[in-house]
């Protein structure tokens, strides 16, 4: 930890929590960027993140920044010197460069031989190099929502009210925001209202410490979370670990408290989930299990300050949780007053879009999918129709009204304590996942068969009417959609060609949607296929040739792209290219693409020998596609070889007979079709 | 000059004192409530249209706030179709208010260095004034008291300079500092023959109210209503009168409100009226804003008004 230290804090109003954790990513990440580009050295730099500020601390940080070579080209070397003094043109270069014209040098280049300067342009000192990397930091931050304040046009989360920028005890001028650096920064709002002066930019964390603020976001996590183990142990409980729900709360305090409140054991005949969303998703509440995992009526809150009498701060929680468990006490027994098949009616009232009919008419078509789905694999149609009847019903609950995170969840709790086909109440809950990218898809078949059903019916509704997503505005979330449609799809028992499934979702929708709208649907959903697959990391040009053979059976992608890749560099593959390459050039000459073979036109025993092990070849890479073994199907495709560079050594395609011509082509396009089965290799760049 | 002394905020008429004499130290024009029905202290014109254009403006309200479909007749310790709202504006707003805003909770006596005081993150957004603002809301111990925002836009227009907007739940802080379960319980005053409970003022009115916004009331009348105030609206608006204009726009805001309550809307339709009212809005402000610009914007700094005045030329 050689070198200064270098400290830069933006003192702010409470910043969103929304925006905090982002602003701790970009602050790290923009830093190091921006060192790197200014060349200015350093060893460590940790960040500043918490309610009421954001910056870094840079240590280590070298005097200078890097000598930076360069070299600047003059005039041609015959117009620089006349008689060996320097030419006019010489000295004007030498004069804009402050330079002597014997300091420079000549290069020769193909396009002639020319002066030319190289220079060192020093290092500029630490202190101007970080005034300009912090206004590059906070220019290049992207927030969500920007907001003015004020008299000002500046921009920004939330107000800003002072600047600390130190290089060990010296400020470092930087402006913005309409104001200027100074060596102050301010403590805890409550705790520590007044302004603290850095001696020195090392001593920043302790100075902040003990004016009770944790301003590096990771120390403040940690910290929380200590803090609400510690509670946890002094009770006996045990607390679920929630990292969103932690990060938040850390977004909300800059002096973590643990607290301990409770509520009224009668409260825990309401069910766990709608407790825990109340405790959750209204007060940042963590819920207490007790060591056997059953909920306590405990629960654990953090406030922001040491206060002078903490019973207060607890009987205040204690009286909104009250409040709040009331409501969803009162809203699950109104919801059981009936029950869940009965609210479905409700459902023909409420839009799902204007132009696509009421929820009840989404929960026909999904049921009529679903059941045509489930015919076709072989599974009881019953079940899924009742899932799919009663899957959206939960949406006209109180308790969902009131959390709509716990869409479905509800419906299963509600369907199987009215008794319903055990079955029948576990798939509801199936039907919005995945709901993101790190969710999982239902554990269930009938529930599986509902989301993808589901997802269909949205993406077909949605193109019909012609509002597709257009660049970042995906309203309906179709993106989504389609990823959850693919994962959902790699179900071992679905493994659907999704292409006339959705063309019967696309024609049961109320609108009848153009032709190039289904093309535009099949495509977007190749396109996602695509770009999930370069998102993992495989070439472009081996996933279009494998979409280009295997179309929407995109359960089979993945896999084959994953062979393809693996095999890629091999001098098998190389050979299984330039095959193809061979027959495909053929038949792209002619312009045909023949049906029939004819053996009694056979001339050589080549023909017949190629004809015979492409005939079955094709069967066996069909087989073994079947059963997704794909470099079993490789391995089948070499076997072709001997016969066919045998059949190009003894045969002209191209006779002067047209039906001898025609029939030749025939076996090349016997072979090609073998390949095609697995990708179509003319699109691989080798 | 700030305030100095302990209000009696045993009462709920002490608490309201209490922050108009607290608000009028700061120098706010301490008003009375709009006499026409709305669901918010926002839509009161000393807010919405204050709000507008580059003048300077610090005013104090209490605002009674009417939301038919939360009336409970009654029977909800925490809600009611009426209630209060304290509102604070101040254009531009002060660099220091979120400190003016937490000497107001002191001056109340709530401590907060026993007491967790907290600004949450809260997006405000008003679809039917074409209004929207960033800031918080405060919580007391786990408690929303109150709704702090910076608007960023009303009526379709940018703010600027910015507008601070403080509104206090009145019910919700003196059920706190008179430590009661009900706003019915609430002490309003106390006399010599006792106290008089917000129980004793308002619990009949809230069961009546329930009842005519939940059964009463006469839809096909709301109806016509409503078209009548966007017609009328429309009307004032041609004459260049936004002020009465405006007025329209709080009658028809509040007869949807109560064709919502009796479920006299469908959910598509619901947009539409949302719509309406917000085109009404939206150009009242630009008529208001015409209107200031011929006086001459007297109220702004001489800087703003020049630069408004010249934006309005050009």
């Amino acid at each position: 930890m050689n070198g200064p230290c270098f400290v830069f804090e933006l003192g702010c109003e409470e910043l969103p929590s929304s925006e905090l954790p982002s602003l701790n990513r970009q602050l790290h990440r923009l830093f190091e960027e921006k060192l790197a580009s200014a060349s200015l050295r350093y060893s460590d730099v940790s960040v500043i993140a918490s309610p009421r500020r954001v910056g870094a601390v840079v240590s280590g940080v070298a005097q200078h920044s890097d000598n930076k070579v360069f070299e600047r080209r003059g005039p041609a070397y015959s117009a620089a010197y006349s008689k060996g003094a320097p030419t006019k043109a010489l000295e004007g270069f030498c004069k804009s460069l402050g330079i002597k014209p014997e300091q420079t040098s000549s290069i020769k280049t193909e396009k002639g031989h020319w002066i030319v300067y190289q220079g060192v342009e020093d290092g500029k000192e630490a202190s101007a190099v970080l005034a300009q990397v912090c206004s590059e930091v906070i220019r290049s931050l992207t927030l969500s929502k920007l907001m003015r304040w004020g008299s000002s046009r500046d921009e920004f989360a939330r107000p800003v009210h002072w600047i600390l920028a130190m290089l060990n005890e010296q400020i470092v001028p930087v402006s913005m925001f309409g104001l200027k650096s100074g060596n102050t920064s301010f403590g805890h709002r409550f705790m520590a209202p007044r302004e603290l002066v850095i001696d020195h930019a090392s001593n920043y964390e302790m100075i902040l410490n003990q004016a009770f603020v944790i301003a590096h976001f990771e120390k403040r996590t940690e910290k929380t979370w200590e803090v609400i183990q510690n509670v946890a142990k002094t009770q006996n409980v045990q607390v679920d670990k929630d990292d969103a729900l932690l990060t938040e709360v850390t977004c909300l305090v800059e002096w973590p408290v643990g607290l301990c409140g409770t509520f009224e054991e009668e409260f825990l005949s309401t069910p766990d989930m709608a407790l825990v969303a109340a405790m959750k998703g209204h007060q940042k509440y963590f819920p207490t299990r007790a060591q056997t995992g059953v909920l306590t009526n405990r629960f654990i809150t953090v406030s922001n300050i040491e206060s002078k009498d903490e019973s207060q701060v607890i009987a205040g929680n204690q009286r909104v949780i009250r409040a709040r468990l009331s409501d969803a006490k009162f809203f699950y027994d109104t919801d059981r007053k009936h029950t869940l098949r009965l609210r479905r009616g409700r459902l023909d009232t409420i839009t799902f879009h204007p132009k696509l009919g009421s929820l009840g008419a989404k929960t026909e078509r999904l049921k009529s999918l679903s059941e045509q789905i489930a015919r076709s694999i072989d599974v009881n149609v019953e079940i899924v129709s009742q899932a799919a009847e009663l899957s959206r019903c939960d949406l006209v609950s109180e308790m969902v009204l009131e959390f709509d995170e716990l869409q479905g969840r509800v419906g299963t709790l509600y369907a199987s304590l009215d008794g319903e086909n055990p079955d029948v109440a576990h798939a509801i809950q199936g039907l919005y996942q995945p709901a993101g990218a790190s969710d999982s898809i239902p554990d269930d078949l009938y529930g599986s068969i509902l989301a993808l059903a589901d997802r269909m019916d949205t993406l077909a509704g949605l193109f019909a009417i012609g509002q597709p997503p257009t660049g970042s505005k995906d309203p309906f979330a179709l993106r989504r959609a389609a990823i959850g449609l693919l994962r959902l799809n790699e179900r071992s028992e679905l493994k659907l060609n999704l292409e006339p499934w959705l063309s019967e979702a696309f024609h049961a929708q109320p609108i009848s949607g153009s032709a190039t709208a289904l093309e535009a649907l099949l495509q977007f959903i190749s396109d996602r296929e695509r770009v999930r697959l370069t998102e993992l990391g495989y070439r472009h040009d081996i996933i279009i040739a494998v979409q280009a053979s295997n179309r929407l059976n995109t359960a089979a992608t993945g896999g084959r792209v994953k062979t393809l890749t693996e095999q890629l560099h091999s001098d098998d593959f190389a050979l299984l290219i330039s095959a193809n390459k061979r027959v495909a050039n053929l038949l792209k000459q002619n312009n045909t693409r023949p049906d029939t073979i004819n053996p009694l036109l056979f001339e050589h025993a080549s023909e017949e020998a190629l004809f015979q092990k492409a005939a079955r070849i094709y069967q066996d890479v069909e087989r073994a596609i079947s059963r997704e073994t794909y470099n079993e199907a490789l391995r089948y495709l070499l076997n072709m070889k001997p016969e066919t560079d045998a059949f190009f050594d003894h045969v002209m395609v191209n006779s002067e007979n047209s039906e001898i011509k025609q029939n030749r082509l025939g076996i090349c396009q016997l072979v090609k079709d073998a390949y095609e089965q697995l990708a179509d290799f003319s699109l691989i760049q080798q | 000059m700030p305030i100095t002394g302990t209000p009696d905020i045993s009462t709920f008429q002490g608490l309201v004192l209490a922050l108009q004499q607290y608000w009028a130290a700061e120098g706010c024009v301490i008003l009375q409530p709009y006499d026409m029905e709305m669901g918010a202290g926002t839509f009161h014109p000393a807010t919405f249209l204050r709000a507008i254009g580059p003048e300077r403006w610090n005013a104090a309200y209490v605002q009674p706030s009417r939301r038919p479909t939360d009336g409970r007749y009654g029977d909800n310790p925490n809600r009611g179709q009426h209630y209060y709202q304290f509102q604070v504006i101040m254009k531009p707003h002060p660099k220091n208010l979120v400190d003016l805003y937490f000497g107001s909770l002191k001056y109340l006596g709530i401590d907060s260095l026993v007491h967790d005081l907290r600004l949450v993150e809260d997006n405000w957004e008003s679809p039917t004034l074409g209004a929207w603002g960033l800031g918080w809301e405060v919580w007391l111990n786990g408690m929303e008291i109150t709704q702090f925002t910076y608007f960023q836009q009303v009526g379709g227009l940018e703010c600027f300079p910015v507008t601070g907007e403080l509104t206090y739940g009145l019910e919700r802080i003196a059920m706190y500092l008179q430590n009661v379960e009900s706003m019915f319980d609430l002490v309003w005053t106390k006399n010599d023959s006792g106290l008089v409970t917000y129980g004793d003022i308002f619990l009949q009115n809230e069961q009546e109210m329930s009842a005519y916004n939940f059964e009463h009331a006469n839809t096909d009348w709301l109806f016509t209503a409503f078209d009548e105030a966007e017609r009328s609206c429309q009307k004032l608006l041609d004459s260049n009168l936004p002020l009465p204009a405006y007025e329209q726009v709080l009658k028809a805001s509040h007869t949807f409100n109560l064709l919502d309550a009796r479920h006299a809307i469908s959910v598509t339709e619901r947009q539409r009226f949302i719509l309406k009212v917000r085109n009404l809005a939206k150009q009242v402000a630009n008529s208001y804003l015409f209107s200031r610009k011929q006086a001459g914007f007297p109220l702004a700094d001489a800087a703003l008004r020049t630069q408004y005045l010249d934006e309005a030329a050009g």
